[in-house]
């Protein structure tokens, strides 16, 4: 059972500390959406609100037709998942899976048929029995992830539920929890601060900062078309250079969009997208850059190129090591030409703080 | 090499005099003390258990000593758990106010607050005066003096031995279990009951136990505030020894005393290895 989720004009305040600035949001029915932001950003604030432990001092939210703000916890019908997982550790693995049947006054019967069921959902078929001491952590995320859906709430709230777990099995998990939402249909909403793990999960991920969400947008958009130069530095390495480096070779001014003529535009510059070249290329709809190598790391899988652009900006290549590409990379000292394609880089303004002693 | 170990001997020996102090000094007395309890009239017999057995006014005392014991534990665990929770639930810097006060009466002299008592509660005390100004009462209340009066010094003795542990097991609970249980449907005082009680239960289990335990063996308080009327083990044991100068009686009930301690912990340590192991 899907719900939309309508977030409006929700404001929520800790002493001076705003939290919650007037965030608005609309999940859809059936929706993955992440919340995806540095701490303090106000991504838990907003969870913690939508499951009913933070109180909003203005706003509302809707679960479908429902106004919840302002309901218990505990009548709010919606599953969440705990970055500590809070399994109940005085009971079993079917205890606390079938708590939240037994709450609802479900006959013992079709609770030990629900928890059967949800527990082959997330391949822990026959754990009833087991205590939650004698499981791993990978065990107890998805035991936890049963716990939350098996009573089939309106939507699904997960706070950081893979940020314990190593990195081979967080992928892992990431798949799975991929998979469970696209076999459930359900609407849920996830916190997470690792973009990588946003940019995989997400139909859709919102970046919050400052209790106000930067920009809500697709995986690709996010990361190909950054609304502003905050989205573009946390989400993936980015490089903001001013058009000026560059020479421009019959660049298509209408695609650069309505920043073109702004003198504080910079380009996104992300180190795969930079391409080696010969001195001599001039494709058209490209930038050309002009560099010195400083240095180059190898790392196995890829090389990265650290080099210093003619007006002094630093610019990193990132290459992959198969024997060709890795063939064409200058030795340090030497001089290199760097193409970027108009459609690997988009305009911000570039309103980050400056480091040094007038800043504020 | 036998002179460097004679060497190296002579310097560790001193280290082993703490324990032949704490052998000498407490072990063997402790030792020589419960053999006594076994010698009547000069010769070994159990005569001094055997007088526990028969004469009724020994198992009035026994008896006594379990029912003050277990009155002032089980208003220590209702009074004391709120008040535990109550803590755990206030902003840090309430918390640690609300602590020192449990702490400071905690430091207080046993004796003197056993005197407070027997001021407050006396005959023509605050209390009693309190309750006639207001007209509740007509004549004073038999508030010292008496089991009640015990037991009410004896609770506000152990409910700093109740709270602290309690307090301390709580601070160990995972708030996000609490919050778990509520956003899967449970109303607070569900919540409160199937997932916080349970998890505080391990120091309830050592707080109460800690307090039937100590008012198992108190003394003065039901010396003072009793009267005369509450006649506990420990009292029994000093009047054989004061005023009859029999050791044997004496050392016998010591000797009950411990057994029954023994008995309970180990009992409640069985019963808690069976609960884990459900």
């Amino acid at each position: 059972m899907a719900a939309i989720v309508t977030i409006s004009n929700l404001v929520k305040r800790y002493g001076n500390f705003t939290a919650l600035n007037d965030v608005s949001l609309t999940v859809g029915a059936g929706e993955f959406l992440t919340l995806l932001g540095p701490s303090g950003s106000g991504k838990t604030t907003l969870l913690m609100s939508l499951a009913g432990f933070a109180d909003p001092d203005s706003g509302s939210i809707k679960i479908g037709d429902r106004e919840i703000t302002g309901i218990e916890p505990n009548k709010r019908n919606i599953g969440m998942v705990f970055q500590s997982y809070a399994l109940f550790p005085h009971m079993t693995v079917g205890q606390n899976v079938a708590y939240p049947l037994k709450l609802r006054g479900m006959g013992r019967a079709d609770r030990e048929e629900h928890t059967r069921r949800v527990l082959s959902a997330v391949q822990m078929p026959g754990y009833e029995h087991r205590r939650i001491d004698q499981l791993s952590g990978g065990q107890r995320q998805r035991i936890a992830v049963a716990r939350a859906i098996v009573f089939e709430p309106d939507i699904i709230l997960m706070d950081e539920p893979l940020s314990a777990l190593d990195k081979k099995l967080r992928e892992e998990l990431q798949i799975e929890l991929k998979q469970l939402h696209r076999r459930l249909g359900s609407t849920i909403i996830y916190v997470t601060h690792d973009q990588k793990e946003a940019l995989t999960l997400s139909d859709r991920i919102a970046v919050m900062n400052h209790g106000t969400i930067a920009q809500i947008a697709r995986p690709q958009e996010m990361y190909e078309r950054p609304a502003s130069a905050f989205v573009a530095d946390f989400i993936g390495y980015s490089l903001l250079l001013p058009m000026a480096c560059g020479e421009p070779c019959s660049i298509d001014a209408a695609a650069l969009g309505p920043l073109r003529d702004d003198p504080r535009a910079v380009l996104v510059v992300r180190p795969e997208k930079l391409d080696i070249v010969a001195d001599q290329d001039r494709q058209p709809r490209h930038f050309y850059f002009t560099a010195q190598v400083q240095d180059i790391a190898y790392q196995g899988d890829i090389i990265m190129v650290y080099a210093r652009l003619r007006s002094g900006e630093n610019i990193v290549v990132r290459r992959d090591s198969r024997f060709a590409t890795s063939q064409a990379i200058p030795a340090v000292g030497a001089p290199m030409r760097l193409a970027l394609h108009q459609s690997d880089t988009s305009l911000v303004i570039d309103d980050r703080p400056r480091p040094g002693p007038q800043g504020s | 090499m036998a002179a460097a170990g004679r060497r190296r001997a002579a310097r560790v020996w001193p280290l082993a005099a703490p324990g032949v102090a704490l052998v000498s000094l407490v072990s063997l007395p402790f030792v020589w003390l419960s053999l006594l309890s076994f010698v009547a009239d000069g010769s070994l017999s159990l005569a001094n258990y055997a007088r526990m057995v028969e004469n009724p006014s020994y198992q009035t005392i026994v008896l006594k000593t379990l029912q003050l014991s277990a009155v002032v534990t089980i208003v220590v665990i209702a009074v004391g758990y709120p008040t535990a929770y109550f803590i755990h639930t206030r902003s840090r810097i309430t918390a640690t106010v609300l602590l020192a006060c449990v702490a400071i009466p905690f430091w207080t002299s046993l004796l003197v607050r056993t005197y407070a008592w027997m001021v407050i509660l006396q005959r023509n005390g605050i209390v009693n005066g309190w309750l006639q100004d207001i007209g509740l009462i007509e004549r004073p209340l038999r508030l010292s003096n008496s089991f009640l009066g015990t037991s009410i010094g004896m609770i506000h003795i152990m409910l700093p031995f109740f709270i602290f542990p309690l307090y301390s097991a709580m601070k160990q609970i995972d708030m996000d279990l609490v919050r778990a249980a509520r956003s899967l449907g449970a109303s607070r005082t569900k919540a409160f009951w199937q997932v916080f009680v349970p998890l505080s239960g391990p120091g309830l289990f050592a707080g109460s136990l800690l307090t039937f335990v100590l008012c198992l063996g108190f003394y003065v308080t039901p010396q003072l505030l009793g009267g005369g009327n509450v006649t506990v083990i420990s009292m029994k044991i000093q009047e054989n020894i004061t005023n009859y100068s029999d050791w044997g009686a004496a050392s016998a009930l010591g000797v009950v005393l411990l057994v029954v301690v023994a008995g309970l912990l180990l009992g409640v340590k069985k019963l808690g290895a069976r609960l884990e192991a459900q």
